[in-house]
């Protein structure tokens, strides 16, 4: 990402030098006592702090109005303890804006423009915790993140899962845990390719999200297996739920990479709810049920060829 | 004895085993200079096909991919996608076995095609077939990687070509962090705490005949596979080290006796195993670990009975012995067997 902000670094590194070469023009470097090493450690410290926090945000950031913001709050910040730096070694006359004046302007301007940058960094995060609602609800952790599908993993899951079952019985309201496992999903990754198989699963989270309440959590599991914890869910309307996603996946008409081919799925799915159990025995009597249904649909098969 | 490879043969077809591994991680976006980095492979190189590998440059790759893709699923992912691959004549041989038996016979006898880094070891107990890995040429820390890499390629390739799940049950030596990847990819039958990586299945699945199977096609592919390996060694070192303090346990072998069987020096011997990242003690506490465990689990012989076997003064010294290798006593592989 930090190559798309190569124009502000060049910017930021630029005044930088130019506050260096005015400092030199206008001071005297101090003699070796006079300078005072413990400031220079702490004022060079906040100012590598600072460069850091620049690096870090710009690198994390795509273009818009809300990074330029961050950026100059930042490189205003950084510049100023940079300036406070120079001072420790370079002698300036005291009388000379350069010497507190600059300072004195750059930090506060560079705290205000970066309280503002963070205000509309903060409005933009709102916006995408609410697309993410169905992913993490109100718990996010990066490490429990699956790189594929952007959900949450089987430790997130169990978490999350404990959490609503605490909730639940506080509550006095029914939980339910649906299961679902894509059918031969290895035959299709063999014919068509691992990449195929990923990219599949990335659009078959669309879709099961696109069928979920707001209040309902999705997980991937491992592999092609994914969890919804379906909190205030009794046994019926979440067996509505796991029918309702078997036959979204079904119309769904997925379109290959390679030639366009059209690709449909079944699933199967074992639904859990909540009585006595633990997280753990949850998951656990969900994937026998799973299991079950899998076992009876490939028996199915048998029979009718 | 001299048939064997070391850490630094260059013996693996890059276009092979490694292929895998490389393209598992480019299919998931990871650069490939990152991925090759310190591994003395360039993509150049690879692409050409006519590259072969040494072990340590497949760790330093397997090293890095580990860092670059952390999930917990990339093992499982690497060994869903290693067969048939590229592997010429040695899959051609896999996909035309006739059955379940001759495919894992294929696996067994081409290791060092099919799995250079790690080897199937085949045991018979009454009515099952178990299948235990072991370290090929000095994995180290990539062992358990490697283990669920290759019992995933061995559980999918049969899978496809049986056109069925097959019923497979998996021992772990451990506990493992995700459960979930083990269940999703191979099945629920999974032991833990079994200390080895193996996998069982029952004699009434292996004889089953297969859709793909093709007598002549695998004939010739067997014949092309003997005569590669006629040309290149067909095993790893540390396995037909272990191997040779299986077969002479009775013996009671030691650093001396087993440098007169490979016909070297005992210093040389040493240092050979050093290099693997191992020690004559450690192979041979390996070994006698494996032997103790059966003898308790599968023939129920008593601890005094055993300790005579392997050589101890008397059952205490054992049980003493037996803690260090697996951090439990006897008594309680008694109790859970």
């Amino acid at each position: 990402m930090i190559r798309l902000h190569k124009w502000k670094l060049l910017a930021v590194a630029l005044i930088t030098n130019i506050t260096i070469v005015i400092s030199l023009a206008v001071g005297e470097i101090k003699a070796w006592e006079h300078i005072d090493w413990l400031d220079i450690v702490g004022e060079g410290g906040v100012s590598l702090l600072a460069a850091l926090w620049l690096g870090f945000t710009l690198n994390s950031r795509p273009n818009g109005p809300v990074t330029n913001l961050l950026t100059l709050g930042l490189g205003l910040i950084f510049v100023g303890t940079f300036q406070d730096l120079l001072d420790e070694v370079v002698a300036i006359d005291k009388g000379l804006f350069l010497s507190g004046g600059l300072e004195s302007t750059l930090l506060p301007t560079g705290l205000t423009v970066l309280t503002f940058g963070l205000y509309h960094w903060h409005k933009e995060q709102l916006l995408f915790t609410e697309q993410r609602r169905k992913r993490e609800q109100v718990f996010r952790e990066y490490r429990l993140q699956d790189g594929l599908t952007g959900l949450g993993d089987a430790r997130f899951l169990r978490r999350q899962l404990a959490l609503a079952l605490k909730h639940a019985s506080n509550h006095q309201q029914p939980l339910a845990l649906v299961l679902l496992d894509i059918d031969h999903f290895d035959a299709t990754n063999r014919r068509f390719g691992h990449a195929e198989g990923d990219r599949l699963l990335q659009e078959l989270t669309e879709i099961i999200l696109l069928n979920l309440r707001r209040t309902d959590l999705l997980c991937r599991y491992a592999g092609d297996r994914f969890a919804v914890v379906l909190p205030n869910t009794g046994e019926l309307m979440a067996g509505e739920i796991a029918a309702q996603l078997s036959r979204a996946i079904e119309h769904f008409a997925y379109k290959t990479a390679q030639q366009g081919e059209t690709l449909y799925q079944s699933i199967s799915t074992g639904t859990c709810t909540a009585e006595e159990y633990s997280a753990e025995a949850m998951i656990e009597r969900a994937t026998t049920r799973l299991l079950q249904a899998k076992d009876s649909k490939a028996r199915l098969q048998v029979v009718a060829a | 004895m001299a048939n064997h490879y070391e850490i630094d043969t260059a013996c693996i077809a890059a276009h092979e085993f490694p292929a895998a591994l490389i393209d598992l991680a480019c299919s998931r976006g990871i650069d490939s200079h990152k991925l090759l980095r310190g591994t003395g492979i360039f993509m150049d190189d690879f692409l050409t096909g006519e590259l072969t590998l040494r072990p340590t440059q497949c760790f330093a790759l397997l090293g890095n991919l580990r860092k670059l893709m952390p999930a917990a699923e990339c093992a499982f992912l690497a060994g869903a996608r290693l067969y048939p691959g590229n592997f010429g004549a040695a899959a051609s041989a896999l996909q035309s076995s006739a059955n379940l038996l001759a495919a894992i016979q294929v696996v067994v006898e081409y290791q060092a095609i099919l799995s250079p880094l790690l080897s199937p070891r085949l045991e018979w107990r009454c009515d099952d077939l178990f299948i235990h890995w072991h370290d090929a040429c000095g994995a180290n820390e990539h062992g358990a990687f490697l283990a669920d890499m290759m019992i995933s390629a061995l559980v999918a390739i049969t899978k496809h070509l049986a056109g069925r799940s097959l019923p497979w049950q998996f021992y772990l030596p451990g506990d493992p962090n995700h459960r979930e990847q083990y269940q999703v990819h191979w099945g629920r039958h999974l032991h833990v705490g079994s200390h080895q990586y193996s996998m069982q299945i029952n004699r009434a699945e292996l004889e089953q005949a297969w859709p793909g199977s093709a007598a002549n096609v695998s004939e010739i592919a067997r014949r092309q596979c003997d005569r590669r390996l006629q040309q290149s060694p067909a095993a790893g070192f540390i396995s037909v080290f272990d191997a040779y303090l299986r077969q002479h346990l009775a013996g009671n072998p030691s650093l001396e006796s087993a440098a007169c069987e490979f016909a070297i020096s005992p210093a040389t011997l040493k240092r050979k195993l050093k290099k693997h990242h191992t020690s004559f003690q450690r192979r041979f506490d390996l070994v006698r670990k494996e032997q103790a465990l059966y003898w308790l689990t599968h023939e129920r012989l008593p601890l005094a009975e055993i300790a005579t076997r392997l050589h101890f003064h008397d059952a205490r010294n054992l049980r003493r012995a037996f803690k260090r290798w697996t951090g439990i006593v006897p008594s309680q592989v008694i109790a859970s067997r």
